[in-house]
């Protein structure tokens, strides 16, 4: 379902006091930011759209690449599109974090330094508070800086010397890792992973992609006019309204338990998906169903995310080597059902 | 473990279910009894859904074959251990016990096995598809020996239309092949499934082919009856007086009576005339006689009245029916043993008149029936025929005189001419017995038979008419005589050695020269006359001598065109020819019956499918609810085969359907909004108004014929989902 024409949104200066009112303004801002991160990053269309759906729909993203495969740049220009009219000074825009064995909690959180001239401690802000938070090689360092940093996600707030600090609303990490060299790593455990929305699996773009890149590669390209930004304060907004007015039907609730239950059930899994997962699914499923010019809900919603939010949550027995296999055949029955369900 | 198919869906598990069971009764019809082919069916359906459990339940594919094969095999030795342990309450029932584990096991294993390599492996479907085509093979496969009159149903009604069976028969092979592949095989690509059906139909051609070549060797030699031995003889060598074979001098000239009209004349004219066809009769299950040759008999002679054996009068011989069937069912008396008998119905026509019923031996019910052409045929009945359910050498071991006969009955059936040299002969014959069986009146008998066999000749051309005692005449002197003194002096011999014996006196037909389908028409030069021997327990047991040396040209060969032409004719009586009586079998399944249930129950699901059809079509023109609309849409399209498949998104479906109406994707998005979403009044409209542009856009786009069968699909609904 296409919305009616012109948004409100007909002059975006960042920071103005714009304010986003319906779903048509929450679209159009997430096809601003969709069309400013494609110009940056070639070929990674339904990455882009997971990433997206992850930070309209309150989650944080685990990418999953080769070195040199375009993580950073994406985590860049997905900074890049936001611009901060939020008052707090000690928010940025973008940081980059590299995760090193020898990285302490105090490190990402920040710490309290004794002001010489004041004679007071003062807290000195880490990392975390940005809005876009790019973590590289999240599994290179000690278990208690990832526990740091999963609080920080999941609380959205960091507590130093018994002093809880507030982060940003719109606090969105991209966190990376390298599926294949992992000696001298320390895996995440599944209860850590459960705090990713998605672990998004990215294989080399296509040969078209590539050639682009190496075309466009050191010439400085002027951006077009028309891909301006959005500002922070634009897209919590939209995240509120999208929560608040796409249309989630009881039927899909329904089949999203059902899908957790067969999961469950299932002979080759021996941890099963949490209700978290659940919970997190929620506005993920309602900000795709913006993303494809709907107003609820639908089958195929269910059916494009299902995979990338349960994969990474289960443990499977040995021998089965795709989880998402699991999935798949897990949600034939009940997205069966739901389409069922519509004809009665 | 390359390619693993997706699980079937219910719908397909039931039709393949289905099939099994079919296939089972293929496989066991001829060889089981009832119960089994039951007990298989209803094992057949439980292999299938044990395979789909084992399928789910991730068995080892070696396994699972290995379950399956295990089961298969374990049913013979089990079967034959609940036959040998007498493990029932009956004989009868340990019967049905064995043979329903047996075959039960087997079917199990069967289907087990070749459903769980089909479901695990696409490969195996193969298999299974070749045990589906084998079973029809299988059925065909008793044309070997150019039978082709099995199965009756089907040639009897070619022939009467002048088909050749043999064409309707490949025809039925290749439709059932394609059947099987397209169903065991679905869902895969166009090539695959070409490729598959030409293997499938090879291979059926091959077993086929290969059946026909399977030959069983003939009981007794009938290289002499071929057709160009036949017509030879019509050549004509003349020596065949005409008739008077039958009963000749020796009865009371009813045996002449009945050889009728065909020129009795003696003497050898140039050319003898063609024997009279006298009787049709029609089999209504399936015999083939232990020598090859159908006995009609007419009437038995038992007493001796000093020269010859006459026919006796009540109440000897009460067993044979001497009477036709008027208004009632005739019944004679149980003296044949039912236990050692098989029920045969056949309908008889008599062409000529006889003075006494003819009728397979030996018949124990005579029905009226109605005469499906009084200007051709005198007389019509149906009679319930008792045959041996085993080769005769098998019931070695009985006395031939039961101990609860009279002195009179004793005497009556053993008494000889008052001449010792029958006994004396017959002392001298039994020499040669095996002691082991010193006692045993039954291999008495065959001894007896045997000797006469060897040392008789057969010829009409002594007659032995002006001897005091033909027999005597016969057997004391040239032992060169036909069939009336070979009968006698069989039975002289055995009542002299304490085996009760008698006459039998009407027609012999070899099974061999029946023609096409279940008719057989019997013609007045078969005339015969033959021993039959009374075996406690059991009955009267046709006891035949079939003399090794003769003169006798081969027999003719019986004119097939006229053997249909009578058999159509007769066949087209009102009560299917079938005795009324309903069958006492208590565990015979009543197939007619369940068969009209079975069409009833057809008849109402089709009713009731076509209700709900129209039902749901009309639905939403009377409410204008979209949704309704939306379903009637769908079944559109479920009834031209567009269904959505079970792993597919309503979307998905739309966006497949969008090649046959574009508007599909926006009406199911607007349906999903109007179920999932919020639903508005213009939402509705436009559903409502896109599920008309959607009907039209789909008639566009689908041809008439298809459009047709469409609306004819009774169940197009069932798979709207």
């Amino acid at each position: 379902m296409t919305f009616s024409s012109s948004p409100s949104l007909d002059k975006p200066t960042p920071g103005g006091p714009v304010s986003v009112q319906s779903l048509d303004d929450a679209r159009a801002i997430a096809e601003r930011i969709r069309a400013r991160v494609r110009y940056d990053v070639m070929g990674r269309d339904p990455v882009i759209e997971l990433v997206l759906v992850a930070l309209f729909g309150d989650g944080h993203v685990l990418l999953e690449d080769y070195p040199g495969s375009g993580k950073t740049t994406l985590a860049k220009a997905l900074g890049n599109s936001i611009v901060d009219d939020h008052q707090d000074d000690h928010i940025v825009d973008f940081r980059r974090v590299q995760f090193t064995p020898d990285l302490l909690p105090s490190d990402i959180t920040g710490v309290m330094i004794f002001d010489t001239e004041s004679n007071t401690f003062q807290f000195r802000h880490g990392p975390v508070f940005a809005h876009i938070l790019l973590v590289d090689e999240i599994n290179r360092t000690s278990p208690k800086v990832q526990a740091a940093l999963l609080e920080a996600m999941a609380e959205k707030q960091v507590t130093v010397d018994n002093v809880s600090h507030a982060l940003d609303d719109l606090f969105f990490v991209i966190a990376t890792q390298n599926p294949l060299d992992s000696v001298g790593t320390y895996p995440l455990p599944l209860a850590q992973l459960d705090r990713f929305l998605f672990k998004i699996r990215m294989d080399h773009v296509d040969r078209e992609s590539e050639l682009e890149v190496l075309a466009s590669w050191g010439k400085p390209r002027q951006r077009p006019e028309h891909l301006e930004r959005v500002t922070r304060n634009q897209l919590v907004q939209a995240r509120a309204l999208i929560r608040e007015q796409v249309v989630v039907s009881p039927k899909v609730h329904e089949c999203l338990v059902d899908i957790a239950r067969v999961i469950r059930q299932d002979r080759r899994v021996t941890q099963g998906v949490s209700t978290r997962s659940l919970v997190l699914a929620i506005p993920a499923l309602q900000t795709l169903a913006l993303l494809r010019g709907r107003d609820f809900v639908a089958p195929e919603d269910i059916e494009h995310l299902a995979v990338p939010i349960f994969r990474h949550r289960l443990a499977v027995i040995p021998g089965v080597d795709d989880p998402g296999k699991v999935v798949s055949e897990a949600m034939r029955g009940p997205l069966d059902t739901l389409a069922r369900a519509t004809l009665r | 473990m390359t390619t693993r198919p997706a699980a079937e869906s219910r719908g397909v598990l039931a039709t393949l279910a289905v099939i099994h069971v079919g296939v089972v009764w293929l496989y066991l019809r001829e060889i089981a009894t009832d119960a089994a082919i039951v007990t298989g069916g209803l094992s057949a359906v439980a292999g299938a859904l044990l395979a789909r459990y084992a399928d789910r339940r991730f068995l080892r594919l070696p396994l699972g074959a290995l379950l399956g094969l295990g089961a298969a095999l374990l049913a013979f030795p089990l079967g034959r251990a609940v036959l040998h342990g007498g493990w029932g309450p009956s004989a009868k029932a340990t019967i049905l016990i064995g043979d329903s584990v047996t075959f039960g096991l087997l079917a199990l294993g069967v289907v087990f096995g070749l459903r769980f390599m089909a479901s695990r492996v696409r490969a195996f479907a193969a298999l299974e598809a070749l045990y589906v085509v084998g079973s029809v093979s299988y059925m065909f496969a008793t044309h070997r020996n150019q039978m082709i009159h099995r199965p009756r149903w089907l040639s009897d009604w070619a022939w009467s239309r002048g088909i050749d069976p043999q064409l309707l028969l490949q025809g039925f092979g290749v439709a059932v092949a394609v059947l099987a592949v397209v169903t065991l095989l679905r869902r895969q690509k166009a090539l695959k499934l070409a490729l598959s059906a030409l293997t499938l139909l090879l291979v059926g051609w091959l077993v086929y082919r290969g059946a026909e070549h399977l030959h069983i060797e003939p009981d007794i030699d009938t290289s002499g009856l071929s057709l160009t031995d036949d017509q030879d003889g019509r050549g004509g060598k003349g020596d065949s007086d005409g008739k008077g074979d039958s009963g000749g001098g020796q009865g009371d000239g009813k045996a002449d009576g009945q050889a009728g009209g065909s020129g009795s004349g003696g003497g050898a004219g140039p050319q003898p005339p063609p024997p009279l066809p006298v009787a049709v009769a029609v089999f209504h299950e399936d015999y083939a006689p232990e020598n090859g040759l159908l006995y009609f008999r007419q009437q038995v002679l038992s007493r001796y009245d000093g020269h010859h054996l006459v026919a006796a009068d009540a109440p000897w011989d009460a067993d044979v029916l001497t009477t036709f069937p008027t208004d009632a069912t005739l019944k004679a008396p149980p003296v044949q043993a039912e236990a050692f008998h098989k029920r045969m119905p056949v309908s008889m026509f008599l062409l000529v008149d006889h003075p006494q019923p003819v009728a397979l031996t030996a018949s124990v019910e005579l029905a009226p029936i109605d005469n499906p052409a009084p200007r051709r045929f005198v007389a019509a009945y149906s009679a319930i025929s008792y045959v041996l359910a085993q080769p005769t050498i098998r019931l070695v071991g009985r006395k031939s005189v039961p101990d609860d006969w009279t002195e009179e009955q004793r005497r009556h059936y053993l008494e000889t001419p008052d001449d010792p040299r029958y006994a004396s002969l017959g002392e001298e014959i039994l020499r040669d017995l095996d002691p082991r069986f010193a006692g045993d009146d039954l291999m008495k008998a065959y001894t007896i038979k045997q000797w006469l066999e060897e040392n008789g000749f057969y010829t009409r051309k002594e007659r032995h008419e002006s001897a005091d005692d033909p027999a005597a005449s016969f057997l004391f002197g040239s032992l060169r005589g036909y069939c009336v003194h070979f009968a006698h002096a069989a039975v002289h011999l055995f009542r002299s050695q304490g085996i009760a014996a008698r006459v039998a006196i009407g027609y012999a037909v070899d099974n061999r020269m029946r023609g096409a389908g279940s008719t057989v028409l019997i013609l007045g030069d078969r005339a015969h006359a033959w021993p039959e021997i009374h075996l406690a327990g059991v009955g009267w047991v046709p006891f035949d001598i079939y003399p090794e040396q003769s003169d006798e040209p081969p027999p003719r060969i019986v004119d097939q065109s006229l053997e249909s032409l009578l058999g159509e004719l007769a066949r087209d009586d009102k009560t299917g020819g079938r005795a009324e009586e309903p069958l006492s079998d208590p565990f015979r399944i009543p197939w007619a019956a369940v068969g009209f249930w079975l069409l009833l129950g057809f008849g109402v699901t089709l009713a009731l499918a076509y209700a709900v059809k129209v039902g749901r079509q009309l639905a939403w023109m009377a409410g204008g609810d979209p949704v309704r609309a939306y379903v009637a849409t769908l079944d559109r399209f479920s009834d031209v085969g567009v269904a959505r498949r079970p792993d597919e998104t309503r979307e998905r479906h739309a966006a497949r359907l969008a090649a046959l109406a574009p508007s599909m994707p926006r009406l199911t998005a607007l349906h999903l909004k109007l179920t999932l979403g919020a639903p508005t009044d213009e939402a509705r409209a436009e559903a409502l108004a896109l599920c008309r542009q959607v009907r039209r856009e789909l008639a566009g786009s689908v041809g008439a014929p298809k459009r047709a069968l469409g609306w004819l699909n009774p169940l197009g609904w069932w798979f709207t989902r």
